[in-house]
């Protein structure tokens, strides 16, 4: 006869099981074989070749990397800011008592659950430079047209737009519920005192809302490293790798030039990057609680 | 319990890479069969989508119910840099599909690494199949070190769409369409003189086209042994530079990909160079009065052959790889490639499909249909290096930093010696 206490850890198990399989299956093991992959030479179709730590010096001797690496700290220095500023403001406006404030909130979030891979193609269309509708709106004001997608720097802008676009909503209801979490009588005895709109928002909003904060710009800057769909549908790395950020370097050697190892080595510098800001979330976004 | 741990997914790891290695084991190439004794199911995997799929799945369903023993399913895997991965993929697992079709230019890595089985001894055994009825220029794309791995499905060479009412609004001659890049670069002026968003000619920078520029300029990427990467010759910078200065004058527009498409429908292009089996998507996307001319402009008459052909795939049973054999010779039987031509604009590749009444009728009814058998005689195989994908792409890099950004020709240089260093 089992004990109270040894049946609750069985079934404690069995609770965590299903997780544990998924986790194990889908990302431990697929960790460590990149690992192990990364240090071969392997192109699908022959054998594998120890190698050591080849592919690592070949990639950190290799411009195409660094270029990679340079385009995807831009992309992340280009959508963090601005998703996480404009993902306040509008969390902010969202908290006022307007009418209509659960429309605009769906409208906001729309976004976040459309599929990338559609969106990105209306996008592409949106870009077109002689058609397109965004060149039709900067010609009502008067503006040059742009040439968009097909331009080396201004591809990335544009991919770094339809990455704003996508992601703002998500860290606005998140601020959203940060927001929510912060008791009203901090605003009530502010008014009394006869604070302005302003100071209560400089005051008690931005102070009391750090660590939601926190925690919306690590996210987004793990999402932003990770930038893939819109990169593969709208410009494939191009034009010139002006967009080829590392997630897309990392797919295109490996499964299109059929170079396992060195993109497996691509992939672990990737991972060492996401696990940084992964590490840094768990140490300091618990501690920067101020309220209760 | 750390030591437990770490033997735990010590032990897993190993498990794991054992199935994976295992996956990777040949089976063992069968001796060749002659007859089934039971019936079998066969996949074969396709790159062309949308319209091109129907006339193919009609001939597979004619198969199947022409017999009871072998079933073909049809299975449209994406482009065909999607098929090419998705069969690698498969492959390397240990199942793949016993036909695929492959791109041209893409076969190179499965030679190399053996992953193809040659079809000389289904040939040699089969008394009613004549590989001699085969156009040699078609069959010379799917030959590689003399012996021959595919058969042609959809075979085609670039040529030069024309807008004829582009021409006629700029005064010129439709019939007269460019012989040499000379003429070309003058009637592209002419039509780009009409209006700020009209080009001349629309260029881009498929690996296929850009294969033809050089070619007709007389360069070669590859020198014979495909060990040395020619892409900075005197006769290479000169096409790039060619292309350069039409883009820079104004005359062409450097566009590809479904933006492409789209400048091409919208009539705002005079002359673009596009596959033969584009014919079928000019038929249904265009209203204005187009033309065909062949695409030999160059001082040296040259395209490329385009499109793909159907390989056998290796680590499949003798079982299937006889039932393919069956499916593959009724797919380029006479009156299938009639059929599948007459439907897509593709090349036939027989020389009694092209004889036959019903492609002499289209050819008659429609000389557009011609030029691409007019200009066979001048086509050449692409090159198939097993890094050509990388290749490629670092080519059309080069080209669209010296012809959108104004960069001078000399960093094919840089482009040959990263090149180099791939072979």
């Amino acid at each position: 006869m089992l004990k109270k206490k040894q049946l609750d850890n069985i079934q404690g198990w069995f609770f965590i099981a299903p997780p544990v399989v998924v986790f194990t299956i889908f990302i431990f093991i697929p960790m460590f074989v990149a690992l192990f992959i990364s240090l071969q030479k392997w192109n699908l179709l022959s054998p594998m070749r120890f190698v050591g730590l080849a592919n690592y010096s070949k990639m950190f001797s290799s411009g195409h990397f660094w270029n990679s690496v340079m385009v995807s700290l831009l992309y992340v220095a280009g959508t963090v800011p601005v998703t996480v500023v404009l993902g306040l403001i509008i969390a902010i406006l969202l908290n006022q008592g307007i009418r209509g404030v659960s429309f605009y909130r769906i409208m906001i979030y729309l976004p976040v659950i459309t599929s990338m891979a559609a969106a990105a193609i209306v996008f592409q269309y949106l870009f077109e430079p002689n058609i397109g509708l965004f060149n039709h709106i900067l010609s009502l004001f008067g503006l040059p047209p742009m040439q968009w997608l097909n331009d080396r720097h201004q591809a990335l802008l544009a991919v770094i737009i339809v990455g704003i676009w996508k992601r703002v909503g998500y860290n606005a209801i998140i601020l959203l519920a940060g927001l929510q979490a912060i008791p009203r009588y901090y605003y009530e005895a502010a008014t009394i005192d006869g604070a302005s709109r302003f100071q209560m928002v400089r005051k008690i909003t931005i102070p009391l809302l750090s660590s939601v904060t926190f925690f919306v710009t690590v996210m987004q800057i793990i999402a932003s490293f990770k930038v893939f769909t819109s990169i593969v549908i709208m410009t494939e790395g191009g034009p010139a790798r002006g967009t080829d950020v590392l997630p897309y370097f990392l797919y295109k050697n490996a499964f299109q030039y059929h170079k396992m190892g060195y993109a497996s080595a691509a992939a672990i510098f990737l991972f060492i990057i996401i696990f940084i800001f992964t590490v840094l979330q768990f140490k300091f976004g618990e501690k920067k609680v101020h309220y209760q | 319990m750390i030591v437990k741990k770490s033997t735990a997914v010590l032990l897993t790891l190993l498990i794991v890479m054992g199935a994976f290695l295992s996956g990777c084991g040949k089976k063992e190439e069968g001796v060749q069969i002659t007859e089934l004794t039971e019936p079998v199911t066969i996949q074969v995997w396709y790159s062309l989508g949308a319209k091109y799929s129907a006339p193919l799945e009609v001939i597979i369903n004619h198969f199947n119910e022409s017999q009871d023993m072998i079933t073909v399913e049809g299975v449209y895997q994406g482009g065909y840099a999607t098929t090419q991965e998705k069969l690698l993929t498969a492959y390397v697992a240990g199942e793949p599909p016993v036909l695929a079709q492959l791109e041209q230019s893409l076969v190179g890595s499965f030679v190399a690494n053996d992953a193809l089985i040659p079809l000389d001894t289904f040939i040699k055994s089969d008394k009613a199949f004549d590989i001699k009825d085969f156009n040699k220029y078609i069959t010379q794309g799917a030959t590689y070190n003399k012996k021959l791995y595919g058969l042609p499905i959809n075979v085609s060479t670039p040529v030069l769409y024309l807008n004829r009412d582009l021409f006629r609004k700029a005064g010129l001659d439709p019939d007269k369409y460019p012989t040499t890049w000379e003429e070309a670069y003058d009637i592209a002026k002419k039509i780009s003189d009409l209006g700020p968003d009209i080009y001349g000619l629309r260029i881009y920078n498929s690996g296929w086209i850009i294969d033809s520029l050089f070619h007709q300029f007389g360069g070669i990427i590859f020198d014979k042994n495909n060990t040395q990467c020619l892409v900075n010759s005197k006769e290479i910078k000169e096409a790039m530079g060619f292309w350069q200065k039409m883009v820079m004058d104004g005359v062409a527009v450097y566009q590809g990909g479904k933006d492409g498409s789209t400048m091409d429908a919208s009539g705002a292009v005079g002359m673009v160079m596009r596959s033969t089996g584009s014919i079928a998507w000019f038929k249904d996307n265009v209203s204005f009065d187009w033309g065909v001319a062949p695409f030999t402009l160059g001082s040296t008459k040259a395209v490329s052959l385009g499109g793909g052909n159907i390989y056998m795939i290796k680590k499949t049973t003798p079982e299937e790889q006889f039932a393919a054999w069956q499916f593959l010779q009724n797919l380029t039987n006479t009156e299938n490639q009639v059929y599948w031509s007459a439907n897509t604009g593709y090349m036939v590749s027989r020389k009694s499909a092209k004889e036959s009444p019903e492609i002499q009728a289209i050819l008659k009814e429609d000389p557009r249909y011609n030029v691409t058998y007019d200009q066979l005689e001048h086509a050449f195989a692409r090159p198939t290096v097993e890094a050509w994908p990388e290749i490629e792409d670092l080519i059309q890099e080069a080209m669209t930093r010296i012809i959108l950004e104004g960069v001078s020709v000399d960093i094919l240089d840089q482009t040959a010696s990263d090149i180099n260093e791939l072979l």
